[in-house]
């Protein structure tokens, strides 16, 4: 399996998780993956040394209700106790009576000092970024939904002028007109589409950088692209 | 081959004794594991993240020469304990098991030891 696939798999694997938890435990595989890479090995063997997908993510899910779908796994485990089978290990697994059932494995980022840093750091210099990014924001989107607007304008007016007056010189100047108009439409579009992708990817990072002191690959580790975002 | 749950409880006390010889990252210490014991790299990164939440780790991350930026667990002083404790336990276990073991599963005589 490739190294993307596989991300992709965990990824929808720990779909349960927010996106920080599971974000820090994506960056983990992707290193590893790196590292492995360093040392001259291809993805596929990697893959297959780390277990799938699965059975990975099954190893961070505390026995809840937060992995309805392995249910049928961890009765399954509970009998492999009894009569374990070799290669079980590459199987989903379930630790409802081991060693990983504190549900609040995941809620210790950081000690209090550390927030309290964190939120001086905001106050001083996040809230004055904040508010230049949501003006830039604003600022962008207004200007993508008048590009479109103007675009749908000019193209009724030049189909309108071409199907209004039949002389041919005036019906070529209305299909420029319309063709120009159409590119303002599609270029509206696809600015603000963008917008949305880079804000979705600014935001995401900037939780990510806080929690883990990684930002988030542009075009992986579920950072949907702009038709998943759409 | 031991059971998986097993093992898996027992890879907690083998990390933490990794990690008390030295710094180590995540990738290291999953081939630390697969010289010496039949597990998936997999399971590496959750008991690091379960120790790191319970405090008995700490990570930072510190660049490498000539790759990417490296997250490294340390062992804390709590986790030290822990550790010694685990260790100590583990001892216990194995000592029973091997006298056990020894005895030729003649359960009666260690029945009659711990009366």
């Amino acid at each position: 399996m490739k190294r993307q696939e596989y991300i992709n798999r965990l990824n929808a694997a720990l779909s349960n998780l927010n996106y920080l938890e599971r974000q820090e435990i994506v960056n983990d595989i992707i290193d590893h993956f790196e590292e492995a890479r360093q040392a001259g090995l291809d993805e596929e063997a990697v893959s297959e040394k780390l277990g799938t997908p699965e059975s990975v993510a099954a190893t961070y899910f505390d026995g809840s209700d937060q992995a309805p779908e392995t249910a049928s796994a961890a009765e399954k485990d509970n009998q492999q106790d009894t009569a374990p089978e070799p290669g079980a290990a590459t199987e989903p697994h379930n630790y409802q009576n081991g060693p990983y059932t504190d549900p609040n494995m995941f809620k210790k980022p950081g000690t209090d000092s550390d927030y309290i840093v964190y939120g001086v750091l905001f106050l001083v210099f996040g809230i004055p970024i904040l508010m230049t990014i949501l003006s830039l924001y604003i600022g962008l989107w207004s200007g993508g939904i008048g590009m479109i607007i103007s675009g749908i304008a000019v193209l009724a007016v030049g189909i309108t002028v071409a199907t209004g007056m039949m002389l041919t010189g005036i019906i070529i100047a209305a299909l420029s007109i319309s063709v120009f108009g159409l590119g303002m439409l599609l270029l509206g579009i696809g600015l603000i589409k963008n917008i949305v992708k880079l804000c979705r990817w600014y935001v995401n990072s900037a939780a990510s950088l806080f929690k883990t002191g990684k930002t988030v690959p542009w075009n992986e580790s579920g950072i949907p692209t702009w038709k998943g975002a759409a | 081959m031991l059971n998986i749950q097993f093992k898996k409880g027992v890879l907690e006390l083998c990390v933490l004794s990794l990690l008390e010889r030295g710094d180590r990252y995540g990738y290291d210490v999953a081939q630390a594991f697969s010289e010496r014991i039949h597990t998936s790299d997999g399971t590496v990164y959750p008991i690091l993240r379960r120790l790191s939440s319970e405090g008995y780790v700490d990570s930072y991350i510190s660049e490498s020469s000539g790759g990417p930026a490296r997250k490294y667990y340390k062992l804390t002083p709590e986790g030290l304990t822990f550790k010694n404790l685990l260790q100590s336990e583990w001892m216990d276990f194995t000592k029973q098991v091997n006298s056990l073991l020894n005895d030729g599963l003649d359960l009666s005589n260690y029945e009659e030891a711990h009366a």
